[in-house]
């Protein structure tokens, strides 16, 4: 099924103070879906959502929504006029204003009767139905979030932006408030970009993950293969634990490493190719009646699992996750085992 | 003098201190208990509806014009750029450092014969006669002109400091739910600003109860002009008191409100990131707008008068050099300076007595020293003068003749300045002092240093900018104060406030010229330390 | 701490510095008048008597609030002060000494002094009608009561009621004309007022000059000051004025005068009986009135040329002066009721 674009992000280029943030950028989002945006920081994330929001101007390209442009350096539509929702990280509530006002800000123009169900509902799915006559100064950090995500979505947003909107919450907080947020998204059907360093933030919520580095979007895809199949080592990195094994091309479909031989799609790279191979903890399986083996240099405790740091015998370090009941110590030498489903290369 | 002490003579001393601060309320209002005189029936048929009427309208038209002025203006200066606007920004704070009373003297003497502009119109136009009927500023209307010109200072560095803390992430909110410019300003920014606003009203409604020089000058009866008529003219205490404790009402209400909005207003500040606003640019018609309004708002509030008293100056500037002048100024320094000293000192000392001990007495006594400043001169002064004989009859009885009366003395001028004053000596103190965390003193005392030692070596220096501070605002302060200088001043002892006073009184305007003058410079230097505040702390904290 | 209560007691004490006692003669006056127009006198009175005299000046409220603070440890020994309003409520404040001295009441006529002794008058003044000679003329002026005339609707500028002078105009015409008539009176006046009562004497005179109204009363030595002064435009303006004395073919002209009175607690009393009666004799009286173009008490001492141009001798009311302080808490009163503010 072809799905709708909302949003059409065509070769912008944005600079501020002279000084180029973004250079020749694409992007597009479909309808319905939730798209993370992550990369290093001062990277330009903020800035993209303030265009998309029109807060700040292109200096060329084009941006559309629902195929309308509203910039192309020529067009501009207000943000007053593009009906986009967005919550700051600074969430700046309205202190003079109760929850259920500030919720209600923009849409004070409703009916009284559409105005008052929209409030409900809203408030209805994000819990927050309680604290609807308090000042934000008197609710929790999570509570004021959900009132800032309320009061974005009050007035049905053609977009919702978020910018690192759980980064001041605290662990437990988070957890609930995502599932909800997420639910209440898909609920009611709107599209959404959140910005987030946090990579679990991005699995959990998104349907896609922009990787923005470097002025442009180098990845865009699924959460699965930002993961198992990121295009950069950068990217690699920022996706999760892993480390970069040093392996010689055997062939088309084999690598040698010091773990052995790994089977694998090695295109493009040639025969006797040196190449990094990327490799994730849950790569390596600990199995005491394995030949290869490694030592162990570190060593993190999670609860149910371990994360150890091991060195092979040719100094290199992976990573290898197992379960806890798996107590090692420091210097002990345990068996490992690859068990790669496929081979992630990068060039040396 | 003992940090740590839970000595409860230092609590005790504290206690008269405060009791000194109290003397003029309370002698106000146990005269409700003594039988009204005749007079009194007198007044209230005729006068006091009078009075009611004319402090009511002075304080709502006050209050609009000055918070146009100031909103407008603050609104402008940190919204938008146009030409001038960075000049502008500290010019329209200066009408501070002109006394009220002062103000009112020139524009009066404006449109008067040798003012600027009868003379303009006169000699150039031959319209002088036609300007002087036409014009007629001693009313009440010239009173809130007056009024509003010199006060809204206080509203517009309120507002500034508001609008200037706002995150523009508020503004970027309200855009994205779809308001445009004027519904931003009147649903978020105004809003927002509203703690500030109030708090500049409340100071400037505050000074135009207290307001002596203006009214009497203006012949606008208010309660302050009916006091001093009623206790001079009269000689009828009990009636004036009367009249002072309804006045009293007035600023109560005012206190209350006051401290109700300010506790509101601590949840206005901003979280953490601000992103500070970026000033949009004028063009066109607007630019011009901006710019004229802001000049003309200059011109009224400090050019006009300040090029008026020059010209003066230029005519009567040997008046200076006559010895009765040198006296007078002495005088002003000396009471001044002396009153300064003891102030500071005093609220240095209760500052550390709250630091230390900490309970609900300290606590409760400092906030009576912010009751003292809302009190008017004219009250503060008769409130002083009938325990002060008192005391002094009671020390003839006891002891014979003294050779010196309190009441003849500065002793009671002194006090009425403790008791008007303290409270602003108090505030930039304990800003001062609570900087310097508890924990450095349990820490420097942890290396063996000695209580003594330690005020020696760490407070001061640390606060030594805090007490200069202290002392300079409450010095302008002074020399600044006129009706409770006019009644409780010794005999013979003038000030620059009261030389001009009489001057303007014996419409011998061209004459104040010089002693207005010296009055500005001297005012101008808080107003300085106060802009530079502003600056260091990026709009925050303005603390009147 | 005891050094707190220490340090205090010691500022406490500062206060009580008290100048040393003179130890030659002396005689101490509090003034409403301005101190230096009389210099030249008192410095004569030093020279031939070796008393010195020590003048301190402020207003005549001030002063009197002074004194009565001050009780039994006044350094005051004579309150020479203006308007015998002031001088009425000194006496009936228990502030002054009562006198017996034959001299002055052969120098000051009876009618110019109190009869009990208390206070003796020095110099008249007197409260006359000036007025704009293009816009009236002689012929339409005449009485104090006409001022309340419908005519002058809109023509007279008058200075505030809270001013003692004002006090004690409508105080004599309340023991001539009653409380009803002077009621009356005062409300045709408020009637015709050109504006509200703003400024003091010379700011009316300054009205009529500038058309705003046709006519004022005022003090006649404040036209004197114009005339001498030394700012041009002043001297200017006091030739588009003229004066005009009330009431000539009836009662005479409202006056009043500046005078002096003993301290009660005075301690040089005789001392100062001696300069009463000197500021009261020929030698000084001429220079004494004429230092503020006034008038002196006797008809038989020279006045100024300036003043002589108005008219000298004129009918003066000869109402005894204490009628003014006796009736100025009525007048006061009346001054409310008809808003003359």
């Amino acid at each position: 099924m072809v799905k709708i674009l909302k949003l059409n992000i065509n070769g912008i280029s944005f600079n501020i103070d002279g000084n180029r943030i973004l250079d020749n950028l694409n992007f597009e989002v479909a309808e319905k879906d939730i798209v993370s945006i992550i990369g290093p920081s001062a990277s330009g994330k903020s800035s993209l959502l303030r265009l998309i929001a029109g807060f700040d101007t292109i200096d060329s390209g084009k941006i559309k929504i629902n195929n309308i442009i509203v910039d192309d350096g020529q067009t501009f539509i207000k943000p007053q006029n593009r009906n986009i929702g967005i919550i700051f990280q600074d969430l700046a509530l309205f202190p003079h204003l109760n929850c259920e006002d500030n919720i209600a800000f923009g849409i004070s123009k409703w009916s009284k009767n559409k105005k008052h169900m929209r409030l409900i509902r809203l408030m209805d799915l994000l819990n927050i139905s309680e604290i609807s006559k308090k000042f934000p100064h008197e609710i929790s950090g999570g509570q004021q979030q959900r009132v800032a995500i309320a009061r974005a979505l009050a007035p049905k947003p053609e977009m919702l932006l978020l910018d690192e909107p759980f980064s001041a919450l605290d662990e437990e907080l988070k957890e609930q408030l995502m599932l909800d947020v997420k639910e209440l998204l898909k609920e009611e059907n709107i599209t959404s970009i959140i910005i987030t360093h946090n990579i679990k933030e991005a699995f959990q919520l998104s349907d896609k993950i922009a990787y923005l580095s470097e002025k442009k979007i180098l990845q865009y895809d699924i959460p699965y293969n930002m993961y198992h199949k990121p295009t950069t080592k950068e990217i690699a990195n920022f996706c999760g634990i892993g480390s970069f094994l040093k392996g010689t091309v055997v062939d088309a479909n084999h690598i040698f490493t010091s773990l052995g031989v790994l089977f694998g799609n090695t295109a493009p790279y040639a025969k006797d190719e040196i190449v990094d191979i990327m490799i994730r903890p849950d790569d390596i399986i600990h199995d005491d009646n394995s030949a290869t083996s490694a030592k162990v240099v570190e060593k993190t405790f999670h609860g149910s699992d371990f994360l150890y740091k091991l060195e092979l015998k040719d100094s290199q370090n992976i990573f290898c996750y197992t379960p806890s009941h798996h107590n090692h110590s420091i210097s002990e030498v345990i068996g490992i085992k690859p068990q790669i489903d496929h081979l992630i290369l990068f060039k040396e | 003098m003992q940090i740590n002490s839970r000595n409860y003579n230092d609590q005790i001393l504290l206690f008269f201190i405060i009791l000194i601060v109290v003397i003029p309320i309370f002698t106000v209002f146990i005269h409700l208990f003594f039988p009204s005189t005749s007079l009194w029936e007198h007044l209230a048929d005729n006068l006091l509806l009078k009075y009611l009427s004319n402090t009511l309208v002075v304080l709502f038209f006050v209050s609009i014009i000055s918070s146009l002025i100031g909103i407008s203006c603050a609104w402008l200066i940190t919204m938008y750029h146009f030409p001038g606007k960075n000049i502008f920004k500290w010019l329209l704070v200066i009408p501070i450092a002109i006394p009220t009373y002062i103000s009112a003297y020139i524009y009066a003497g404006l449109v008067e014969p040798s003012g600027l502009f009868f003379d303009f119109f006169d000699n150039y136009m031959d319209l002088g006669k036609e300007l002087y009927a036409l014009v007629d500023l001693r009313n009440i209307y010239g009173a809130i002109f007056i009024l509003s010109i010199c006060l809204y200072p206080y509203v517009y560095l309120l507002c500034y400091s508001s609008f200037k803390e706002q995150s523009y992430c508020a503004i970027e909110i309200g855009k994205s739910l779809g308001l445009d410019k004027k519904e931003s300003f009147v649903r978020i920014s105004l809003p927002l600003a509203r703690p500030g606003i109030i708090a500049g009203l409340s100071l400037i409604m505050m000074e135009t109860l207290a307001e002596f020089g203006t009214m009497d000058y203006y012949g606008v009866t208010t309660f302050t002009t009916g006091i001093y008529r009623t206790w001079f003219a009269f000689g009828d205490e009990t009636s004036a008191m009367h009249l002072a404790s309804i006045l009293l009402t007035f600023v109560f209400i005012l206190i209350i409100i006051e401290k109700y909005t300010r506790g509101k207003s601590q949840y206005y500040h901003s979280s953490q990131k601000n992103r500070p606003i970026k000033p949009i640019m004028l063009k066109g018609k607007y630019k011009f707008f901006a710019f004229t309004w802001c000049l003309l708002i200059c011109l009224l509030g400090f050019i006009i008068p300040l090029a008026q008293l020059l010209v003066w100056f230029v005519d009567t500037y040997s008046y200076m050099f006559e010895s009765a002048y040198v006296d007078i100024i002495i005088n002003t320094i000396f009471v001044a300076g002396l009153a300064s000293f003891i102030i500071v000192s005093i609220s240095l000392y209760s500052c550390y007595i709250n630091r230390s001990a900490n309970n609900m007495f300290t606590n409760f006594s400092l906030k009576i020293f912010s009751l003292g400043y809302a009190i008017p001169g004219v009250v503060i002064a008769v409130g002083i003068i009938i325990p002060i004989t008192m005391v002094d009859n009671i020390q003839a009885f006891l002891f014979g003749s003294p050779l010196y009366y309190l009441s003849g003395s500065l002793v009671a001028l002194i006090i009425a300045y403790l008791v008007r004053f303290s409270t602003i000596s108090y505030n930039a103190t304990e800003a001062g002092l609570s900087k310097i965390k508890k924990n450095i003193d349990l820490t420097v005392k942890s290396f063996g240093l000695s209580n003594l030692n330690i005020i020696r070596k760490v407070h001061i220096p640390m606060m030594k900018t805090t007490i200069t501070t202290s002392l300079i605002l409450v010095f302008v302060d002074i020399v600044k104060e006129l009706p409770a200088t006019l009644i409780l001043r010794p005999f013979n002892f003038d000030t620059l406030a009261i030389n001009i006073y009489e001057l303007a009184s014996s419409e011998q305007l061209s004459y104040i010229a010089s002693p207005s003058l010296m009055l500005i410079i001297i005012g101008l230097i808080p107003v300085i330390i106060l802009i530079r505040k502003t600056i260091s702390s990026g709009g925050q904290n303005i603390e009147a | 701490m005891k050094k707190i209560i220490a340090t205090l007691f010691l500022i406490i004490s500062a206060f009580y510095i008290m100048p040393v006692f003179a130890g030659s003669e002396e005689v101490n006056i509090y003034s409403a008048r301005k101190g230096y127009l009389i210099k030249p006198l008192l410095n004569a009175f030093e020279k031939n008597t070796n008393i010195k005299v020590n003048i301190i000046s402020g207003k005549a409220k001030a002063l009197q609030k002074r004194i009565e603070q001050e009780g039994r440890n006044t350094r005051a020994d004579i309150l020479l002060t203006v308007d015998a309003g002031n001088l009425y409520k000194a006496k009936y404040s228990n502030l002054l000494m009562k006198i017996k001295s034959n001299k002055l009441e052969k120098l000051v006529p009876e009618y110019l002094r109190d009869k009990d002794g208390y206070w003796y008058g020095l110099s008249i003044r007197s409260r006359v009608i000036m007025y704009n000679p293009k816009k009236v003329t002689k012929k339409d002026l005449s009485t104090y009561e006409n001022l309340s005339n419908s005519k002058w609707k809109g023509r007279i500028c008058i200075r505030s009621s809270s001013n003692i002078y004002n006090q004690s105009l409508l105080a004599s015409l309340i023991s001539h004309l009653g409380k009803q008539k002077s009621q009356d009176w005062a409300l045709g006046v408020v009637n015709n007022f050109s504006r509200k009562p703003k400024g003091n004497d010379r700011t009316q005179m300054t009205s009529v000059v500038l058309g705003q109204c046709d006519i004022t009363l005022a003090n006649t030595y404040y036209l004197g000051k114009w005339i001498s002064s030394e700012k041009k435009k002043e001297r200017k303006y006091a030739k588009k004025i003229s004066v005009f004395f009330p009431n000539q073919e009836d009662r005479g002209a409202h006056i009043n005068i500046s005078g002096a009175a003993v301290v009660k607690y005075s301690k040089n009393y005789k001392n100062a009986i001696k300069l009463l009666e000197f500021l009261a004799s020929d030698d000084a009286q001429e220079l004494y009135a004429k230092s503020n173009h006034e008038y002196p008490i006797r008809d038989n001492i020279n006045v100024s040329d300036i003043v002589q141009s108005w008219g000298y001798p004129f009918k003066k009311d000869k109402l005894n002066l204490e009628e003014l302080g006796k009736n100025n808490n009525l007048a006061v009163q009346i001054f409310d009721k008809v808003n003359w503010q």
